[in-house]
């Protein structure tokens, strides 16, 4: 399994932390290539995107299927999405392979288990991540990216 | 039956200053008298605690007459707890015949520890605060005066229901 | 989902999945704080009821995630569910306590929470200036906590006491009251 990229949405739709892998998808690569300086604009322009269409989709989901309901992930002939979302209306989405297994549990369980205990009960750590600094917290990202190796291993 | 009967009820502070002091009948009004007494007493305090490293408990201090004798109790963080009883009791004040020879130190281990009580009670309360009631570092040591006595209402209850309810061997 | 379903998830949760700490260090820590705003504040004590409020505000965003990971609950389907949920399982795990849901009102928008326990009060006696018996609501720190967590789960909510033991009264009564919904928030337009 190949996971790509992992983004936290607040409740303010601000991106508030993402990460990526590589090998990133085709369709998600900017034309002309890896230049210096085009690649964060990119990565800004991802987040964007992923969240344009995680909250239409989870809009469209609720819609059709009542309040309650929820879309777990989607498939492209490239990627994966995956997508958790909290009650406090904190978004977690996930970019894998196409062969990946579902990752909801993986998501919540970044929830539980990395971004409350690190993020959210670190009292020196702001509440809410305004102005697009977002979660810099050593901690958090450590144990991220040893939670996406081993699963990356399994 | 004569039982004996606490008198007076000493809490003295780290700096030997009066944070509490009940008498009871029939010494209501004997408030200089027992100061005095009480005073006395703190001295009998320093010289134990120079003599050895002392229990909390210091049973007998002194005993003043044969009527009246002080115990002891020193909490470790200095607070000198004083009882004196009144071994004829209050009903047979006028029959000192009948009065019974002493009690047993450890009669008196339940009243002590009532007290402690309290006061831990009384330090748990977050507007209580201690160093009101210690002199100031410019005045001399035990000069009643220069601080607060306790004020607190249920500290006083607490304080008087123990001097009022214990007799040898009671429960408190 | 019951006051009885609540009650079992309370308990359940703060059986298993609680870390305790003792009671006085929780009770003198937060006695002290009070006692220290008092003071800093000169004895205003509206100022120090809003200080309170406020810095509950702050813990209540924090901990309604913990609530969150700790329940694994869902979203609420109404208030009269919002209701027991704060009252069954969140005052069960964090305070240990289970105070009584009562006295809505008609519209089912407004309720009381009756406190037959609080563990913030313990050992305390409110000043003895006259003012403090009236003015100062000792444990407004909770209203905070509601107030910050349900802003979280998308409610507007107000929250005060209105009867205090401390204070003389016979219980300790908290109103909360659900002002609005609140609505998903879009992302800024680009330009």
């Amino acid at each position: 399994m190949t996971v790509y990229s992992f983004y936290i949405f607040d409740r303010h739709a601000e991106c508030i932390y993402k990460r990526r892998w590589l090998p990133r998808p085709a369709s998600l690569k900017s034309p002309g290539g890896p230049e210096l300086g085009q690649t964060m604009r990119t990565g800004d322009d991802d987040a964007k995107l992923v969240f344009g269409t995680v909250f239409s989709l989870r809009n469209m989901v609720r819609k059709l299927g009542g309040e309650d309901d929820n879309f777990v992930s989607y498939t492209t002939s490239q990627y994966k999405l995956h997508y958790y979302e909290t009650p406090t209306n904190i978004k977690f989405v996930m970019l894998t392979d196409i062969k990946s297994p579902s990752m909801r549990i993986a998501l919540q369980q970044i929830y539980i288990n990395l971004f409350v205990e690190y993020v959210v009960k670190n009292p020196l750590s702001p509440v809410e991540h305004p102005g697009g600094l977002g979660v810099n917290n050593e901690l958090f990202e450590e144990s991220l990216e040893q939670f996406v190796q081993t699963r990356v291993l399994a | 039956m004569a039982a004996p009967r606490i008198a007076c009820i000493g809490v003295i502070g780290k700096a030997d200053n009066p944070l509490h002091i009940e008498l009871f009948p029939p010494y209501s009004d004997s408030m200089i008298e027992f100061s005095f007494l009480l005073n006395s007493c703190l001295d009998i305090f320093d010289i134990r605690q120079k003599q050895t490293s002392i229990d909390q408990d210091l049973g007998l201090l002194h005993a003043i007459d044969e009527r009246l004798a002080a115990y002891g109790w020193l909490t470790t963080t200095r607070v000198k707890l004083l009882i004196i009883v009144d071994l004829f009791g209050t009903e047979t004040a006028m029959s000192a015949g009948s009065a019974v020879s002493g009690i047993k130190e450890a009669d008196l281990k339940p009243a002590f520890r009532a007290l402690q009580t309290a006061y831990i009670q009384l330090l748990q309360n977050p507007f209580y605060s201690p160093d009101d009631h210690a002199p100031t570092s410019g005045s001399t040591v035990g000069s009643a005066s220069s601080c607060q006595q306790v004020l607190n209402p249920r500290f006083i209850a607490a304080v008087k229901r123990v001097g009022e309810a214990w007799t040898p061997g009671a429960i408190l | 989902m019951s006051t009885q379903k609540a009650s079992r998830i309370g308990e359940e949760i703060w059986k298993t999945r609680i870390d305790k700490v003792n009671a006085e260090l929780v009770t003198l820590t937060y006695g002290t704080i009070v006692a220290q705003l008092c003071q800093d504040y000169d004895s205003n004590y509206q100022e120090v009821n809003k200080q309170l409020d406020k810095m509950g505000y702050n813990i209540g965003m924090r901990l309604i995630e913990d609530f969150l990971a700790k329940s694994g609950v869902g979203r609420c389907a109404n208030f009269r569910e919002t209701a027991d949920m704060i009252a069954k399982v969140g005052f069960k795990i964090f305070l240990n306590v289970a105070p009584t849901v009562t006295n809505w009102t008609s519209d089912n928008n407004q309720f009381s929470l009756i406190f037959d326990d609080n563990p913030l009060a313990d050992f305390v006696e409110l000043p003895d200036d006259g003012r403090a018996q009236d003015e100062l609501w000792f444990s407004n720190i909770l209203c905070g906590v509601l107030r910050g967590a349900l802003e979280m789960v998308q409610m507007q909510i107000e929250a005060h006491f209105v009867s205090d033991v401390l204070r003389g009264d016979d219980t300790t009564e908290m109103r909360v009251s659900l002002v609005r919904y609140i609505e998903d928030e879009m992302p800024p337009e680009d330009d």
